[in-house]
């Protein structure tokens, strides 16, 4: 007795999914060959299920089916593959369905006639899978220039190989309306509307769609084609050049400037830099020159010293530098004199605000400064007497000290 | 546009799809096309297409004493510029393999590129002598900043655009064809090359 078609399903797919492992590893190294282990089971249960087929005593392979449906979703490219070759049987295929079908319904076997109908929607939808995945397919070839292959020579190989499986399915939608099916469907000499319901949804529907991808990709492959049969001598050219260059390194290229004959190439105008003032005439630039002047950044002076020839230039030219006092220096010094030559003790305080009260020093980084200036071993301080008046902190615990002014007088 | 594609043509510039889209579409429409080669007419200048007909630039409309010097001082930069860049384009094809590099539009992702150079020492090797030919290396650049500072070069010279900088893709320009062009001439004329052509098959002929 046949297991029922639900329980084969469940099997193949509990196959599928309990050895993924290993059909992830023969699908990515093309083969299993037997080695005694426990994984010759797993091959086994899974060619017992279609998935692998036997390839010779020892090998297992993916089955067509698998590879096929993996290399769609991986997007791999394979030479040569055949795409649009089916399409014209599938065509036929759903030719015949609907023949059988009006049999079926004129001789009133509606049970035939219902069968042959989801056959019909099966075919249809096969077809519609052929031209969707092999133009998919198509269009990745088109798009990644054949990158399976690197030579051009390979690449036209592909090129024209691939330009004849587009055609192919330009043929069987050409054949398609040849058949005149949807005609047919639309008779109404017969209940066709099951059928009529399929077609249209997955081929009457999608058939422009189809028309416009399979135009543009004969457009490319064909464009591709001359393209590469084109560059092929120039490619052969460069390489024969490139691999005279690397054998001889010191080669220059030739003087060509005396041939009588002159390329393309060589008239060519390698091109000048225009360069256009602006007229100051013209009332209405002068905003934009303004707005443009003002962003410009100032020049840089550049000093041109000129050079005697066999004299080195000493510092006759030299520009001399005028180290400036800032005015707290000059206030000091100023009261050191007026200290030394003061008969009584002068008080830094008073003096600085009699004599600089704008020098911009506070009075207490002045009387700062006279105390430090004692340590500048300068001699005009060296010579001076300093008496600080100091007050303690407010605190009675306080031990701060406050300079209040600073006495100073010559020795 | 019109004003565009003057000012580029008159700077030299090969004007593709890859390079400048925008007035290349301009330059495609016949009646633009005329009206540019009318100006240029005026000045002793037309325009030409590449050999595969994927770009414009501008030619002398005469060889005459005044565009002698020119066009020796043209050749000269080419003597200059060419053995490097031939030497470029082959190092991307030995490494990866993809001889379409050569024809105009191509993509070339540096990240592969130095991904598979740095697996290799002989083409590290290459590379290095490439920086030194593009003057583009020195004691403390890395291989990844060298390829960087070709790629900036060849897009300087016009040979790639940066299409993608996120990516670091590149794009061939149509100025390949004009390299190819100049490579085919020297094939045809220079009788060194001749000779380094035949040796192999008269080797073979006296071994058989």
């Amino acid at each position: 007795m046949s297991k029922p078609l639900h329980d084969l399903l469940s099997n193949a797919l509990n196959a599928i999914a309990a050895h993924r492992e290993l059909i992830h590893a023969v699908y990515s190294k093309g083969r299993y060959i037997k080695n005694g282990s426990k994984t010759d089971r797993d091959a086994y249960v899974l060619h017992q299920n279609r998935i692998l087929v036997s390839d010779g005593r020892d090998t297992y392979r993916l089955s067509s089916f698998m590879t096929k449906l993996f290399d769609e979703v991986t997007q791999i490219q394979r030479l040569f593959e055949l795409l649009g070759d089916n399409a014209g049987a599938q065509i036929n295929r759903i030719s015949q369905l609907l023949d059988e079908y009006s049999s079926a319904f004129f001789a009133g076997r509606i049970e035939d006639a219902d069968h042959v109908s989801a056959q019909f929607h099966d075919a249809c939808a096969d077809l519609s899978d052929t031209f969707s995945s092999g133009i998919s397919k198509l269009l990745n070839q088109a798009e990644t220039n054949f990158a399976v292959v690197s030579s051009i020579e390979a690449k036209s190989r592909q090129n024209a190989h691939y330009l004849r499986q587009a055609g192919r399915f330009s043929d069987a939608l050409e054949s398609l309306d040849r058949f005149g099916i949807e005609q047919q469907l639309g008779a109404g000499y017969c209940d066709f509307e099951p059928l009529a319901i399929s077609y249209r949804s997955l081929i009457s529907e999608r058939k422009a769609e189809w028309h416009t991808e399979i135009a543009r990709l004969l457009h490319f492959f064909e464009t591709y084609l001359y393209r590469l049969r084109a560059i092929a001598p120039d490619v052969k050219r460069f390489r024969q050049f490139a691999n005279f260059l690397q054998q001889n390194s010191g080669y220059e290229l030739p003087d060509l400037e005396e041939t009588h004959h002159h390329p393309l190439w060589m008239m060519r105008d390698a091109g000048i830099r225009p360069i256009a003032y602006s007229d100051l005439r013209d009332g209405t630039t002068h905003e934009y020159l303004r707005e443009i002047a003002s962003q410009l950044p100032s020049p840089a002076e550049i000093t041109v010293r000129e050079r005697v020839p066999g004299r080195i230039e000493r510092s006759v030219n030299k520009p001399t530098e005028t180290l400036k006092l800032q005015p707290h220096h000059v206030a000091l010094s100023r009261f050191a004199k007026d200290a030394s030559l003061s008969l009584t003790p002068l008080s830094a305080l008073s003096w600085k605000r009699q004599h600089f009260p704008d020098i911009g020093v506070p009075d207490e980084i002045w009387l700062l400064l006279v105390i430090h200036s004692k340590n500048s071993h300068r001699a005009e301080f060296s010579k001076l007497q300093y008496h600080r008046i100091e007050r303690r902190g407010v605190s009675r615990i306080s031990r701060n000290l406050f300079v209040r002014d600073v006495m100073v007088h010559g020795s | 546009m019109f004003e565009r594609v003057i000012f580029q043509l008159l700077e030299g510039a090969f004007i593709c799809r890859v390079s400048h889209p925008d007035t290349f579409d301009f330059l495609c429409d016949e009646n633009n096309l005329r009206s540019v080669e009318d100006f240029f007419s005026q000045i002793g200048r037309r325009v030409a297409k590449t050999s595969k007909q994927s770009g414009f630039y501008l030619v002398f409309a005469a060889y005459g004493e005044q565009e002698r010097s020119a066009i020796r001082s043209n050749y000269t930069e080419i003597k200059n510029n060419l053995i490097p860049v031939i030497s470029f384009f082959n190092l991307v094809i030995r490494t990866t393999g993809q001889e379409d590099i050569l024809m105009y539009g191509t993509a070339i992702e540096a990240d592969t590129l130095i991904g598979k150079i740095d697996q290799d020492i002989s083409l590290r090797n290459e590379l290095q002598s490439l920086g030194s030919r593009f003057k583009a290396s020195s004691s403390d650049t890395t291989q990844r900043k060298l390829l960087e500072n070709i790629f900036k070069r060849l897009v300087n010279d016009g040979y790639l655009k940066l299409a993608n900088p996120e990516r670091a893709i590149y794009q061939v320009t149509s100025k390949i064809e004009y390299l190819l062009d100049v490579i085919k001439f020297i094939h045809e004329t220079d009788e060194t090359l001749k000779v380094g052509d035949e040796q192999p098959e008269g080797e073979t002929s006296s071994l058989i």
